[in-house]
């Protein structure tokens, strides 16, 4: 069930890339050429994104998650001095 | 063409009702990067739904390909860039803890420090990178 949702929202994800043109390596080129030809989708792209997960980080404050035991928060950066 | 930020808006929202379907039903942050590297490297827990997870990512676009979705892609042909261009990719992303959708997505949408600042500085890196190589190599 666990992989289920994971293989749901690998989908989801990869469907949402295609849709959004994010496969055209010219469209992600294009959002960083600010003094060229300008294309502002990948900015969509990303504002579009964290709609959704605005929501889903407000749900997941309390309770857990349906498939597993425990929400994974996110890591406090990692010392990298070696 | 003129319409493709609508798309652009719709296929981001999909992106993020991924990471929401991933979050509440998995617990996991979906960052691209990090799940691949996990996958990779042996530390990540939990690979079965890991491997789920890329195989609905990679498949997804081929399949709506196949089906006659197609999109223009400008990728490079030459195998060599291919896989030099994947390892700078791999390298930043494992220093930086993330890439876009794990700093960009999931981190800015919880008002993270870390997430707005490693953006900036993917979008800012990038954008000096297509500058300089299209004023120096006229790509």
């Amino acid at each position: 069930m666990r992989a289920l949702l994971a293989l749901l929202s690998g989908a989801l994800f990869g469907a949402g890339l295609h849709v959004s043109g994010m496969t055209d390596t010219a469209r992600v080129r294009g959002f960083l050429d600010f003094g060229g030809a300008w294309d502002p989708t990948l900015a969509f792209v990303m504002g579009g994104a964290i709609l959704p997960m605005v929501v889903a980080w407000r749900v997941a404050r309390s309770g857990k998650p349906l498939q597993a035991p425990r929400f994974r928060r996110p890591q406090a950066p990692r010392s990298r001095g070696r | 063409m003129e319409l493709s930020w609508i798309y652009g808006l719709i296929g981001g929202l999909m992106i993020g009702c991924a990471g929401a379907v991933l979050l509440l039903g998995t617990g996991r942050i979906m960052g691209a990067s990090g799940l691949v590297g996990g996958l990779v490297d042996g530390t990540g827990q939990d690979r079965g739904t890991t491997a789920a997870f890329l195989a609905g990512l990679v498949g997804t676009p081929a399949l709506m390909t196949g089906l006659g979705w197609q999109v223009d892609t400008q990728a490079t042909t030459q195998l060599w860039l291919l896989i030099l261009g994947g390892l700078a990719v791999g390298i930043g992303t494992r220093f930086a803890n993330g890439c876009t959708s794990g700093h960009g997505v999931c981190g800015m949408s919880r008002l993270s420090v870390r997430g707005f600042a490693a953006t900036l500085a993917y979008i800012g890196a990038g954008a000096l990178t297509v500058t300089a190589l299209r004023l120096g190599l006229g790509l």
